[in-house]
């Protein structure tokens, strides 16, 4: 129909030499309906409300709808309108959504598809596009949604019960293998009286009753203060490894995270990964440390959404470790998750440990030499595991 | 929701062969029309209904030989014989108008003298049908293929049958049908060009246009109807092929929206006026006088003061004897226009009148120059400032384009010259890349690397793209990999980019090329 245009202007000439209505009829008509056919389209489609609804946080493995509403404003009807909405292949539950729909005058529309969290992240979804036309093809037009929308996909949280982190500090009020510092309200048993025990541990009232001395037995105590550092330097990690020992980094550290907020710790979180949402290209992604489920939602945000940072961005994983640790109380206790131990790394955790810091070495990338580095690390007083599957999780269930 | 059958069965099997045998109807109009204002007495009316018959059945049968799957040779002599059918079929129908009587009478001549057996309405009436019923054909079989067959459109289900492979590497469904389309618009454009020629030549030599009003308006409305159809065939087509969903009933709302919308406009020019005043045509035409008077007033006081300063600087003495110069008539003065006296209903129609037309000529003249001079959207934002701004701009970057391109064509000839006059080995020596624009220094750069490339036991295949070349150079240089990288992404931008290599660039570029020619000299010095 291109050649629509000039066809009019000799119908034009034609109509004005012949001065014949019918010819200025048509020229009238084939004017309309090519011009008005446009107009139609594109005044229709610019009244077309696109709005997408959906959950902006879910966990991995979750489910979640989308509904898209359409609402035709205005009192013209769109022919046709082909939906089309752009979603990333790691939430995708079968093909790209794409419809194509008709809307009366005044006419709301629902439609709806499904997503899936396959892989923790913070994912766009969008740009939601609706094309339109005329009836004779002559143009076609399009619309969008005015703003992208994001979600998060939260990362895999493995239940831990078993999991004792050591602390240095007597305050602490989660039990603990390692007694180091016991609480003392929180009594565990009596035991019998052994030469060289505190008198402020004797329990007068059960020594009456049994006839010989008994002493209390208390709770060793964990830290209150928990802060994580997890590395994501990509250049730290084998190119093999890189994917699946930065995804288990994430997963250890979120599945502390839950634990320790359940039992009414605080945790901190510090990586030198990237945060898709900071400002600048060289900020740190931290927290602080704080207590509460607002205080986790926030960790698990931010763990949802960090990524390993690429090879070019300057993100020293033990400057990063050195730098952040200094605002952390004595006692406190720092879970240092990592590939595997690098130059300086063992040196990096003496100075936490001399600072007064309890010290967790997590090693998230399978090597040969994980023994001697154990070995080594626990000379220093730092505990190791190696975390190289989820199944090694179990040490803590 | 979900509409994976084709269209309506009654549109794609009645309604647009009956359009386009309406169509071929209207088209024999304007022959039979003037053959009628020749002949006399003729009424070629049956002669109408029985073109609209045979096309229509043209383009049905069209379906049921596709379906007996009869092409080529069986094809062509299927259709023969229905010509022949319908040819004969055409002869007694041409005996409707006179009577049996007469077919009878003429019979009993034809054993006698075989020739006979057709006469002049014959065959200009079968000359008529067969161009007529040939085109619905070629026109039913191209609205045919537009449409969707069940199976091919919609990928198969299984990815890893042959079905699946053959769908995927057909040609798009989309693009095959947007070129029919577009050759079925060209048909309609063309079908109205004749149409209104041949109306506008009925109307001069024989009578009134007016008698073909009817088919002429007739022919259109079923053309843009049919286009329409055809439309709403090809991008049914392309949903399907991707494997979109599509919402129920939309063929159905489609062509319900059309017949109103069509019907609307139809309406709405019927009320337009088409009588004009030429009052406008005349103001407008003084208008221009006055300004054409204005400035030939100046012209021509700025010519004799140029005479009088002449006059007096050479004086010249006019020779005696010269009839004086005749005295020119008074102007006659402009007589009031008749527009003023018509009344008011007369001038409100003549302007609205004026105001269509006008409005009909500026979109035309707008969309002619936004299509060729392509106003950007930024422009467009800033009102019509900012869209004049953006022409100029838009012109400029021509300019330069083109200027750019001069240069550069010069620039090559010119080495084409010297490469004529130089013997090789001085070509080489005297070659100067300062004369070359940016974009050709880029192109010398790589291309004179490749070459020395070839020259160290590395020559490019036929059929290597640069990366593939970049790729083969690395394993072979490894050491020049990151130059050979920076000029290879410098050379497809210089290759496939639209927009202008800046001099910076040849800057960033010339090192690398320096190193890579240094380190492959050495290679086959060494």
């Amino acid at each position: 129909m291109g050649g629509i245009l000039p066809f009019l202007v000799v119908l034009l000439a034609v109509a004005f030499i012949t001065k014949v209505d019918f010819f200025f009829y048509l020229l009238y008509a084939l004017f309309g309906i090519y011009a008005l056919g446009r107009l139609w389209a594109r005044r229709s489609l610019a009244a077309v409300g696109l709005h997408r609804q959906h959950d902006d946080r879910i966990f991995l493995g979750e489910t979640f709808p989308v509904e898209i509403e359409l609402c035709n404003r205005s009192w013209l009807p769109v022919l046709w309108l082909r939906l089309s909405d752009t979603v990333p292949v790691d939430l995708s539950a079968g093909g790209p959504f794409r419809r194509v729909v008709s809307l009366l005058p005044r006419e709301r529309l629902r439609l709806d598809y499904t997503l899936v969290g396959r892989r923790r992240g913070y994912y766009r979804i969008g740009p939601l596009v609706g094309q339109g036309g005329d009836l004779l093809g002559t143009a076609t037009y399009q619309t969008r949604q005015a703003e992208d929308d994001f979600v998060v996909v939260y990362p895999k949280i493995v239940a831990l019960r078993a999991l004792s982190l050591p602390s240095l500090s007597p305050a602490g009020n989660l039990p603990s293998r390692e007694r180091l510092f016991e609480d003392p309200s929180r009594i565990r048993g009596v035991r019998d009286y052994q030469p060289g025990d505190s008198l402020r541990r004797m329990d007068w009232k059960t020594s009456a009753r049994k006839g010989s001395l008994q002493v209390r037995r208390y709770e060793p105590a964990i830290a209150l203060e928990t802060a994580m550092f997890v590395n994501l330097d990509g250049d730290d990690y084998p190119q093999v490894h890189r994917f699946q020992a930065t995804e288990l980094g994430i997963v250890v550290a979120a599945s502390v995270a839950v634990h320790l907020v359940e039992k009414r710790q605080a945790i901190g979180l510090v990586t030198n990964g990237r945060d898709p949402l900071a400002q600048g290209p060289r900020v740190m992604p931290s927290l602080p440390l704080r207590k509460g489920r607002e205080h986790l939602m926030r960790v698990l945000d931010l763990l949802a959404r960090v990524e390993v940072t690429s090879e070019e961005e300057d993100a020293s994983f033990l400057a990063v470790l050195s730098r952040k640790s200094l605002g952390l109380p004595w006692g406190s206790t720092v879970v240092v998750v990592t590939a595997q131990e690098v130059e300086g790394l063992l040196d990096a955790l003496l100075v936490l440990r001399r600072r007064g810091l309890a010290v967790i070495l997590v090693l998230t990338c399978p090597h040969h030499g994980f023994a001697l580095t154990a070995r080594r690390a626990n000379q220093i007083g730092v505990q190791t595991f190696q975390i190289w599957t989820e199944r090694d999780l179990d040490v803590w269930r | 929701m979900k509409d994976r059958g084709v269209g309506n069965w009654w549109v794609e099997n009645l309604l647009r062969p009956a359009l386009i045998a309406a169509m071929m109807a209207c088209l024999a109009t304007l022959p039979v029309r003037a053959m009628e204002g020749f002949l006399g007495g003729w009424d070629g009316t049956y002669f109408l209904v029985f073109a609209f018959l045979a096309s229509l059945e043209g383009v049905l049968s069209e379906r049921a030989l596709r379906k007996r799957r009869i092409a080529g040779w069986g094809y062509l002599a299927s259709r023969a014989a229905e010509a022949l059918i319908l040819l004969l079929l055409l002869k007694l129908v041409n005996y409707l108008p006179l009577g049996l009587d007469r077919l009878v009478a003429e019979a009993r001549t034809w054993s006698a003298d075989p020739f006979l057996f057709i006469n002049d309405l014959d065959l200009f009436t079968g000359t008529v049908f067969v161009m007529l019923w040939t085109g619905s054909l070629f026109v039913g079989r191209m609205v045919r293929e537009l449409d969707v067959e069940e199976g091919k459109a919609s990928p198969p289900p299984d990815k890893t049958s042959t079905e699946y492979y053959l769908w995927l590497t057909q040609p798009s469904v989309v693009r095959d049908r947007q070129e029919r389309l577009d050759w079925l618009g060209e048909v309609f454009v063309w079908g109205g060009v004749v149409m209104l020629l041949g109306a506008a030549g009925i109307h001069f030599l024989i009578s009134s246009a007016r008698v073909l009003a009817l088919p002429t308006l007739l022919f259109f409305a079923l053309g843009v109807a049919l286009l329409s159809q055809a439309r709403f065939s090809v991008i049914h087509a392309g949903w399907r092929g991707q494997g979109i969903p599509i919402q129920q009933g939309i063929a159905r709302r489609w062509l319900l929206w059309a017949v109103i919308f069509l019907a609307g406009v139809a309406l709405v020019a019927l009320l337009l006026p088409t009588e004009y005043a030429m009052g406008p045509v005349r103001a407008l035409l003084g208008v221009l006088g006055l300004i054409i008077r204005m400035l030939g007033w100046i012209f021509l006081t700025l010519y004799a003061l140029l005479v009088m300063l002449l006059s007096f600087l050479l004086p010249i003495k006019p020779p005696e004897g010269l009839p004086p110069p005749p005295s020119l008539p008074p102007a006659a003065q402009p007589a009031p226009g008749a527009a003023t006296a018509l009344p008011w209903l007369q001038t409100l129609l003549s302007a609205l009148f004026w105001i269509v037309i006008l409005a009909i000529v500026g979109y035309a003249l707008f969309r002619f120059v936004r299509d060729r001079f392509s106003w950007s959207k930024e422009g467009a934002k800033e009102g019509w400032r900012g869209r004049i701004a953006a022409w100029l701009r838009d012109l400029w970057q021509r300019w330069r384009t083109w200027r750019r391109e001069v240069q550069t064509s010069l620039a090559r000839r010119r080495a084409e010259r010297r490469s004529v006059r130089l013997p090789a080995a001085r070509r080489a020596r005297f070659f100067s890349l300062r004369g070359l624009p940016p974009r050709e220094l880029v192109r010398y750069f790589y291309l004179s690397t490749a070459r020395r490339a070839a020259q160290a036991g590395q020559p490019r295949q036929s059929g290597q793209t640069p990366y593939e070349y970049q790729a083969t150079l690395d394993g072979r240089f490894d050491d020049l990999e990151p130059d050979l990288s920076g000029l290879t992404e410098a050379f497809i931008e210089a290759r496939y980019s639209p927009h202008p290599v800046q001099q910076e660039e040849i800057e960033t570029v010339k090192p690398l090329w320096q190193r890579i020619k240094a380190a492959l000299r050495r290679r086959r010095a060494g």
